[in-house]
């Protein structure tokens, strides 16, 4: 990539207090995303997605550690460390906005559709009642809302889901943001729905040279829609790199396990589909090596002592791996005795 | 369901409940030993032997109590409750003389309660169990312990009677000072607040919490909201439902304090009017008051009631 990246995340770590204890939920996430690029973040439940986007915009939840390592540069500027204050001011909504997964309780029910979207734009561009009405009317239309002088009047409750995320949508790029950050916005819709959501992103990525981090753990959507990929894996980004070759070619064997766990159309009917063996591990307690190890087929002692730093593999992207899948054909069980034995 | 609908439904359960309410009213005074009669004949200065019957014969008591009760109730709904025998003034004239200083009590009494316990609830919600919310908790559990009659004579001790800022009992009618007709109510409607604050201000608290985890909170702080815009627009009428309740509640708790208060303070209220009623046997004027307190009661929920469709627009159709 030439162009400079408009959002940059380096080795962020984020820890939540728990009653089990610490729990490491991001542990070293890498991303780069530049303008105009849909980049997909993608992973099993509970790898940390969410946390990861909304470490981002400085919002997460109370029992977070205040203690926040790595990097967060966005446009050239640092924004992990801004205060509260700074973050609201500058960056949230204004710079950088989020689509929510659940359009049915992202929006509040008893506040007019329309006021949602005019605050924030009261709020950071500065216009009066009359204009930001005139704008969001506007936008509402631009995310194909029908009618929508009668929209921005409705409450929530009056309008469908697929509609709902469209207000979404609206709402989130009322003040025309450069990134926009969509944690499962397609998942709780059904699939037509979906395609349309999807498609007017691709409009507006095209139209604003928005970039847009798209999280979901649906594999297919990841690989139609977006132009990079993150792989994560219990905090971490294990692979990254463009979409086509990292399905095409996956070097970590937890990316081409959940490739082989895909349903795809080019199976014969009734093919039963792999499962990933075993369960990621305890967030509170985590491995001193990699931590994928337990559940890989690849695994040697050396992963059982040495976390895999993110390096470039054999098909040039990065992956954090010891032991990277080398090609397509490469069978992906290469059972080691001695770590088997050592872990069981 | 239609909000007309609902209304009518309600209007007529409403119906239903008064008068159930005037039957109770009615048995319970005529279960009482002693009647109007017998404290009439009691208290004249030479009592004849007879003059008990007499009296009964001419006040119609000696006819069943059924047909009694029907005509006070048809009188009652033509807004006659009859006469005092003690002050031989209509009771209704009566009450309608003291029911705007016991009005003005309970409203500032409300608005000082929420005045206080709102911005107080949204404060400790947000600092949830942080050193100002725990302070507040023990303050709040500690206010709420002590009656609120001893609450107004500590008041009166401090502000009347040691600091002489506000007048120790009496009260000034509002058409002749507007400023002291304030002052000569404040002692006794805080200390009616200080029994509700607790109340409301746990309640909201507890209610802000549980919104502010919701999921258009989470958007709100997203798109760059004010902590303040994401408290009090966001998530304060979300949460105000539960509050609505518990002020319709506490409604009837809130008149029986007034009528304690309005003794202690020396108000010209319905308080005073139903002790003296009482003090002086006054049957009449009793059985009125507590009709008319039951009615207001139960109007009083009712308006409450009506509240709730609009602070939710999901129930408003
Ligand atoms: N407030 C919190 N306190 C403690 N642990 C948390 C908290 N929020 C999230 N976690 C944990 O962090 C991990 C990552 O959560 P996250 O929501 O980011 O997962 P995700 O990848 O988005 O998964 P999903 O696909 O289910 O949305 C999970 O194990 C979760 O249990
Ligand atoms: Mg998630």
């Amino acid at each position: 990539m030439t162009v400079e990246p408009i959002l940059e995340v380096k080795d962020l770590r984020i820890q939540f207090k728990t009653p089990q204890g610490i729990a490491e939920v991001v542990n070293g996430v890498n991303l780069s995303i530049a303008p105009g690029r849909v980049h997909g973040l993608v992973g099993e439940s509970g790898s940390g997605k969410s946390v990861t986007a909304r470490a981002v915009l400085g919002i997460l939840p109370r029992n977070a550690l205040h203690k926040r390592e790595g990097s967060v540069r966005f446009a050239g500027e640092e924004i992990l460390g801004l205060s509260e204050d700074e973050m609201r001011k500058r960056i949230r909504g204004r710079r950088i906005a989020m689509v929510f997964q659940d359009p049915m309780t992202a929006l509040n029910p008893v506040m007019r559709v329309g006021k949602q979207i005019v605050l924030p734009m009261r709020r950071h561009l500065g216009i009066n009642g009359k204009e930001a009405k005139a704008r969001a009317i506007d936008l509402l239309g631009q995310v194909g809302i029908p009618d929508p002088e009668e929209k921005f009047k409705v409450y929530p409750h009056q309008l469908s889901g697929g509609q709902r995320q469209r207000i979404m949508i609206a709402l989130a790029l009322s003040c025309d943001p450069e990134l926009l950050i969509a944690d499962e916005p397609t998942t709780a819709l059904d699939v037509t729905v979906q395609a349309q959501i999807l498609d007017l992103f691709d409009k507006l990525r095209r139209e604003r040279n928005l970039a847009v981090l798209l999280v979901s753990h649906d594999l297919s959507l990841i690989a139609e829609r977006c132009d990079e990929v993150s792989v994560m894996y219990a905090g971490r980004v294990v692979e990254t790199g463009s979409a086509i070759s990292t399905f095409e070619a996956p070097q970590h064997p937890y990316t081409k396990a959940l490739e082989e766990a895909r349903p795809s159309l080019e199976n014969p009917p009734h093919t039963v589909l792999r499962t990933i063996p075993g369960r990621p591990p305890q967030l509170t307690d985590l491995p001193h090596g990699c931590s994928f190890a337990n559940r890989c087929p690849r695994m040697t002692e050396l992963c059982l002592d040495v976390d895999p730093p993110l390096e470039p593999g054999p098909a040039g992207r990065p992956v954090a791996c010891h032991h990277p899948v080398a090609g397509p054909d490469e069978p992906l069980g290469v059972s080691v005795t001695a770590a088997k034995e050592r872990i069981s | 369901m239609t909000y007309a609908k609902v209304i009518a439904m309600r209007a007529v359960h409403l119906v239903v409940v008064l008068l159930g309410v005037s039957f109770l009213v009615y048995l319970l005074l005529d279960l009482l030993p002693g009647d109007t009669a017998e404290v009439l004949v009691a208290s004249s200065s030479n009592p004849t032997p007879g003059a008990v019957e007499e009296i009964r014969k001419e006040l119609g008591l000696d006819q069943p109590f059924m047909v009694r009760y029907v005509q006070w109730l048809g009188n009652a709904i033509t807004g006659d409750l009859g006469v005092s025998f003690r002050t031989g003034q209509p009771v209704t004239e009566a009450i309608g003389e003291r029911l705007p200083v016991t009005i003005q009590l309970l409203i500032m009494a409300e608005i000082i309660s929420l005045a206080i316990a709102v911005p107080l609830a949204v404060a400790a919600a947000r600092r949830r169990d942080q050193a100002f919310d725990r302070v507040v908790s023990v303050f709040t559990f500690t206010l709420q312990s002590i009656p609120n009659f001893v609450v107004s004579l500590v008041l009166i001790v401090i502000f009347a009677v040691t600091l002489n800022w506000l007048p120790a009992i009496g009260f000034v009618p509002l058409q002749e000072d507007v400023l002291g007709n304030i002052r000569s109510l404040l002692i006794p409607s805080i200390a009616l607040a200080s029994a509700l604050v607790p109340l409301y201000m746990r309640v909201l608290r507890n209610e802000m919490i549980r919104t502010l985890q919701e999921d258009y909170i989470l958007v709100a702080r997203s798109v760059g909201l004010t902590q303040r815009s994401v408290l009090f627009r966001y998530a304060l009428k979300p949460s105000l439902p539960t509050l609505v309740t518990v002020v319709g509640i506490n409604i009837g708790t809130l008149i029986g304090g007034t009528l304690l208060i309005e003794l202690i303070s020396g108000l010209p209220g319905i308080g005073t009017l139903i002790y003296s009623g009482i003090n002086n046997r006054d049957y009449v004027l009793v059985q009125g008051l507590i009709l008319f307190i039951a009615c207001a009661y139960v109007l009083a929920n009712f308006i409450v009631d009506m509240i709730y469709p609009l602070l939710d627009p999901r129930v408003r159709v």
